[in-house]
């Protein structure tokens, strides 16, 4: 495949733990104020902890007030207030690395060492006995997009959910990943914000479901929908979260007696006679997603007027029976994916089968599909490593809307197919085999392609079974190993699995996970353009491929930072042949973009490893110009 | 063609109104909240079904509503017919029978209103009668009153994702807070309540940690009300939130049953004004403990929330900059009340209280749980004030013509609203079944010709029994053809008049109602059915 190369495997320096996932509380309110006073000058340092004094500004050098500042190190957790001049002040902090993070409502996580939006935060190292009297931290302010949203006759659309979606790389492809959703108030606006700085698409989806009767548990006031449905439970007006609805609310359903039918945003007016419906619109105009246009925002940016004016489409019922065993039939979920835009995972519409296998789409705009049924593809269920897991059932078919209801020939079920795997420790010198039967070693899959299972992870020990996949090919991949352990080999069928997909179906063999404690290692340094050793650059390992492009080989792909004294360690690549480059953070944003790529390649240093090799790297700081 | 049947029950003339149109058509246009006309418009048209056509317009644009949603109730019954309206925003119900029919309607960003509704007045009933008439009737939607503004801090930054409500009061004599609206501030601190009445408000923001209100001053901020017409928009109403140095309230719960499972503690601020408004709530952790954290100095009350254990608590705490508060919250058993339930059997049902205003937010719910005739008794009930919920199961066939009557001392106290205090026992208690009286007749215009517009006010004489729970103040509108009935009245006297219009509230205010005194009385004993007809002025 050729493609942009692949996305970060952060290699060290590591940020020690996790940094906070949850929003800081609001401190620009009526929030608590711890009110920070730095050390005075020459006043007296613990001699077995650290200080750190700091600010926090904007992009344009101001002091940002009330910031929640998080230092986060080996062994401590820390967080204050900065106070209204943007200082904060961390004392007691034990040796070691740390990173600090900071966050504020209307900006995006900034941190120490961080140039972009999206990059990562660098790692300071402390001594005892000695502080950091001047660290500085620039915080992006969010962006928003608005606009209006009304029908085909200028009126104002309310209540209508309107999507940001952000381009992001994410297993070796670019996709739009859902970032923000508002939905119109009562004069058809709305504002979707908090957004990163970054490129957007923005649609309306309209997408329509249906459930027979005979799954669904009804009242008067409530509905449920039976177990081993919840993917279609979750887009019942109302019920997103799952509650039953309180009093004075209101769902808009239909029914033909049969089935009850309901749309996930918006009907246009009189869609039950004439058969009418919205089908989703990406900004502007278009129900194509690959003609959307981007909109590239800037810290701070708001960009107005994405404005939709949604035009209702004849749409025609769909219907089929999957055939098969009949739990395989049964109660299965079934849904249309757009086939004519790439990478589209959202429904056009979804449904689940009668007892007999039998099911009916309503409401589905002329187009082409991708019919799947049996488990959503788009759920990333955690992996079950433990055998007796009930086999699941899938199929998929091409389904073509014209200007008609369509009937689909019968659909076989299939049932779906597990991947087996083992993993050894690499045989010492004697040939002995070291006792690995200790070791957790997360083993993830992800797929090579759209209407494939999604990623799952799992900790293996010497074995491992991945089940209920659907056949395809996917990329399996060994993440953080034990101190001291590295990958050495991936294969199935004796092919190379490291750098390539393994084809998985039923009855394939075994993937093996070659591990070893004899791995390579990288020792760089990153210089600028005065030989000064560069702080915080960011550093980017790719493999040279044998046709000479870019290839998506996530085991081979590294992105690391140089530390504050402009050195940088890379453990564990496989051998072979590769290209390093080092850049300026601040323009490392979407490096994994192709012409990016092609730009870097030329840059770059060209290198092998040996196995086992240890190597040293000086690299200079390249200036990338985008 | 108007029938009228007469039937003469001892000493009470009952009237029972029956009006049969022969042919035609009637079409009902209600404009809003400002103009009903109920022209009953009689086209000659033999129709085989009663169908009825409701058209859902929007009040300011006098455009059809796509996709509205009609509600029609047949009255008396729980069994709703919900539909959507067409491209044309009418709905149309092909065969409903002759009844009478509460007919309700809303749309995504208008108020939901019902046929006939006018200010303080609600809604009317559309009698469907024998005739087989088409009916086509009108709902003009309006938008409703809008208050926004934007909330900041004292940096003049915006305060992102603050709750911002929209609070009111159920009457000037009844401080019940009613949150009308809510809404989030986006990026900008700009927020937008949509969809109210027209009215008074406090408006409030809180960011999780403490309140603020629109118009504030000091700490904390008093409320103000904020005024919003019909249809109105307040677009200034901005809201200062102002930093406070913090402490913490590490205390304990005390008392029998403390730290039982699902019990928690609730802070409240005391918003001069608006009564207590809810800060945070905090779990109660094993030992009984809780612990609040970045609490803004100053005054609260905290308030237990005792889950599976009957018992209330209210302490007072005070926070300090960077200090510790280290209250106790005492359970206590509260008061309880206990008598006697005098029912013929097979009647069952619950005798209850419900708190009342918004002084003692301690107070809360109670009932004696199932009980049928013999003694009673509720435990466990909050200091507060309070009124009487009796609510018998009555057998079917008893209808509605009996309500339940609490007796202190001889005396009906049903209507009284009444205080508990801490541990109080308000014994000898009597619950009673009581038969009720009703007042029908028919509203008719200065031309003589029946109407539906404005309402009728049966109000009791006494002004002992002007409270804000009160049976014996009923409000009802005349029906399309005139027609109005009001039963479950106690026995007593009262005042029979008619009104066109009623402000927020207004039913309740005595000044209001000595007004009343010099219209049409009547007195009326247990059981009595009385007709009183009417002409609007």
């Amino acid at each position: 495949m050729a493609a942009a190369a692949g996305s970060a495997q952060q290699a060290t320096p590591p940020p020690p733990p996790t940094p906070p996932a949850s929003s800081p509380p609001a401190t620009s309110g009526v929030a608590p104020v711890r009110t920070v006073v730095p050390r005075p000058e020459g006043a007296p340092l613990a001699s077995d902890s650290a200080v750190v004094v700091g600010q926090v500004v904007d992009g344009h050098g101001r002091a940002l007030p009330r910031a929640v500042v998080h230092l986060i190190g080996e062994s401590i957790q820390d967080a204050v207030i900065a106070d209204d001049k943007g200082r904060f002040l961390f004392t007691q902090i034990p040796p070691g690395e740390a990173i600090v993070i900071v966050q504020k409502p209307g900006y995006s996580d900034g941190a120490y060492g961080k140039r972009r939006p999206g990059g990562v935060p660098l790692p300071v190292s402390l001594h005892a006995g000695e502080g950091i009297a001047d660290m500085r931290i620039e915080m992006f302010r969010s962006a928003a997009i608005t606009g209006l949203v009304t029908d085909d006759s200028g009126d104002p659309l309310i209540g209508v959910r309107v999507v940001a979606m952000r381009r992001m790389f994410d297993n070796g492809r670019w996709r739009y990943v859902p970032a923000g959703v508002e939905e119109t108030d009562d004069q058809g606006f709305y504002r979707i914000f908090d957004l990163v700085p970054g490129e957007y698409i923005v649609s309306v989806p309209a997408a329509s479901y249906s459930a027979p009767m005979a799954a669904l548990d009804m009242t008067a006031h409530d509905i449920r929908i039976s177990a081993g449905l919840s993917r279609l439970a979750g887009t019942l007006p109302g019920r997103e979260d799952g509650q039953p609805l309180a009093a004075g609310q209101t769902m808009r359903v239909t029914t033909d007696g049969r089935d009850l039918i309901w749309s996930a945003a918006i009907v246009p007016p009189d869609a039950d006679d004439q058969d009418i419906g919205y089908v989703t619109q990406f900004y502007p105009a278009t129900e194509r997603q690959l003609l959307a246009l981007p909109i590239v925002l800037g810290a701070g940016e708001v960009r107005y007027a994405v404005d939709f004016r949604m035009t209702p489409v004849p749409v025609y019922s769909v219907s089929g029976r999957l055939t098969g065993d009949p739990a395989a039939v049964a109660n299965q979920f079934v849904r249309l994916v757009p086939a004519f835009d790439s990478d589209r995972t959202d429904d056009a519409a979804a449904t689940v089968t009668r007892d007999d296998g039998t099911f009916s789409f309503r409401r589905v705009p002329p187009g082409d599909y991708r019919l799947e049924a049996g488990s959503d593809p788009t759920v990333q269920e955690p992996a079950d490593a433990s055998p007796g897991t009930a086999v699941g059932f899938w199929a998929q078919a091409e389904v073509k809307v014209g200007d008609a209801d369509v009937t689909v020939p019968d659909i076989e079920m299939h049932p779906e197919v597990s991947l087996s795997g083992f993993v050894f420790g690499e045989p010492d010198a004697d040939g002995k085999l070291p006792d690995i039967s200790a070791l957790r070693i997360p083993v993830t899959i992800t797929p090579a392609g759209p209407g494939l299972s999604g990623a799952r992870q799992l900790t293996a020990n010497h074995e491992f079974n991945l089940q209920n996949l659907i056949p395809g090919r996917y990329y399996v991949q060994a993440g953080a190993l034990p101190a001291g352990w590295f990958v050495k080999s991936i294969e199935a069928a004796g092919q190379n699995a490291l750098d390539d997909p393994v084809e998985v179906f039923d009855g394939s063999d075994p993937v093996v996970v070659t591990i070893t404690t004899h791995a390579t290692e990288i020792l760089g340094t990153v210089r600028d353009a005065r030989a000064v050793p560069a702080a915080g650059a960011t550093v980017i390992i790719m493999p040279i491929a044998p046709t000479g492009e870019s290839v998506w080989t996530p085991n081979r792909i590294r992105e690391t930072r140089s530390s504050t004294a402009g050195v940088f360690t890379v453990k564990g690549l496989p051998p072979g042949q590769y290209l390093a480059v080092a850049i300026d953070d601040a323009v490392a944003e979407n490096w994994q973009d192709e012409r990016v790529v092609a730009t870097l390649r030329t840059l770059a240093v060209r290198f092998e490893l040996q196995p086992g090799e240890s190597k040293s790297l000086n690299l200079r700081q390249s200036v990338l110009r985008r | 063609m108007t029938k009228e049947t007469t039937e003469t029950t001892g000493t009470t003339r009952t009237t029972r109104t029956t009006r049969t149109t022969g042919t035609g058509k009637a079409w009902v246009r209600w404009c809003g909240a400002v103009l009903f006309a109920a022209t009953a418009t009689l086209f000659a048209r033999d129709q085989a079904t009663l169908r009825i056509t409701v058209h859902v317009t929007s009040f300011e644009t006098g455009r059809h509503i796509p996709n509205a949603s009609v509600e029609i109730t047949e009255e008396g019954s729980d069994v709703v017919r919900s539909s959507r309206a067409d491209a044309r925003g009418v709905v149309t119900y092909p065969a409903l029978k002759a009844a009478r029919y509460h007919v309700r309607a809303g749309a995504a960003g208008y108020r939901p209103m019902s046929f006939g509704e006018e200010p303080g007045l609600g809604g009317t009933l559309l009698a469907v009668n024998a005739g087989r008439a088409p009916i086509e009737l009108e709902i003009a939607l309006h938008r409703g009153s809008t208050i926004a503004g934007v909330v900041t801090n004292d940096l003049n930054e915006p305060v992102v994702g603050a709750d911002v409500r929209a609070i009111n009061r159920h009457s000037p004599v009844d401080s019940r807070l009613l949150v009308a609206a809510n809404a989030k501030t986006d990026d900008r601190g700009a927020y937008r309540l949509i969809g109210l009445e027209a009215g008074q408000y406090f408006v409030s923001a809180t960011d999780g940690l403490s309140v603020a209100f629109a118009n504030g001053t000091g700490t904390p901020a008093t409320p103000r009300l904020i005024t919003v017409g019909v249809d109105a928009q307040r677009s200034d109403v901005n809201i200062k939130t102002r930093p406070s140095p913090t402490g913490t309230i590490a205390g304990s719960i005390a008392g029998p049953g403390a730290g039982a499972p699902g019990m928690s503690v609730m802070l409240m601020q005391d918003a001069a004004g608006a009564g207590f408004v809810g800060v945070t709530s905090a779990r109660i952790e094993p030992g009984a403990r809780f612990t609040i954290a970045d609490v803004p100095a100053g005054k609260y009350v905290l308030i237990a929330r005792p889950g599976t254990v009957r018992a209330w608590a209210r302490t007072a705490v005070s926070v300090t900059a960077n200090g510790q508060a280290t209250p106790t919250v005492a359970l206590h058993p509260g008061g309880r009340i206990s008598g006697t339930v005098v029912a013929p059997s097979g009647v069952r049902g619950t005798v209850g209280v419900s708190p009342l205003g918004a002084d003692h937010p301690e107070a809360a719910s109670a009932n004696s749980g199932p009980v049928s005739a013999g003694s009673f008794a509720i435990p466990n009930v909050a200091p507060g004030r309070y009124r009487w919920l009796p609510s018998p199961e009555m057998p079917p066939m008893w209808g509605a013509d009996y309500t339940p009557s609490v007796f202190l001392k001889d005396q009906d106290v049903t209507d009284l609203p009444f205080e508990v205090g801490p541990d109080a026992a308000i014994e000898n208690v009597r619950i009673e079944l009581t038969r009720t009286a009703r007042v029908s007749g028919t509203v008719r215009d200065a031309s003589g010709k029946p109407t539906s517009r404005g309402a009728v006010i049966v109000a009791s004489t006494s002004p002992r029994d002007w409270t804000e729970v009160s049976r014996r103040i009923r409000l009802a509108r005349a029906d399309t053809a005139g027609f109005y009935e009001i039963g479950g009245l106690p026995a007593g006297s009262y005042t029979v008049s008619t009104v066109t219009a009623l402000s927020a509230g207004q039913l309740g205010d005595p000044a209001f109602l000595k007004t009343l005194a010099k219209s049409r009385q009547v007195t009326l004993t247990q059981g009595e059915s009385a007709t009183v007809d009417l002409r609007l002025k």
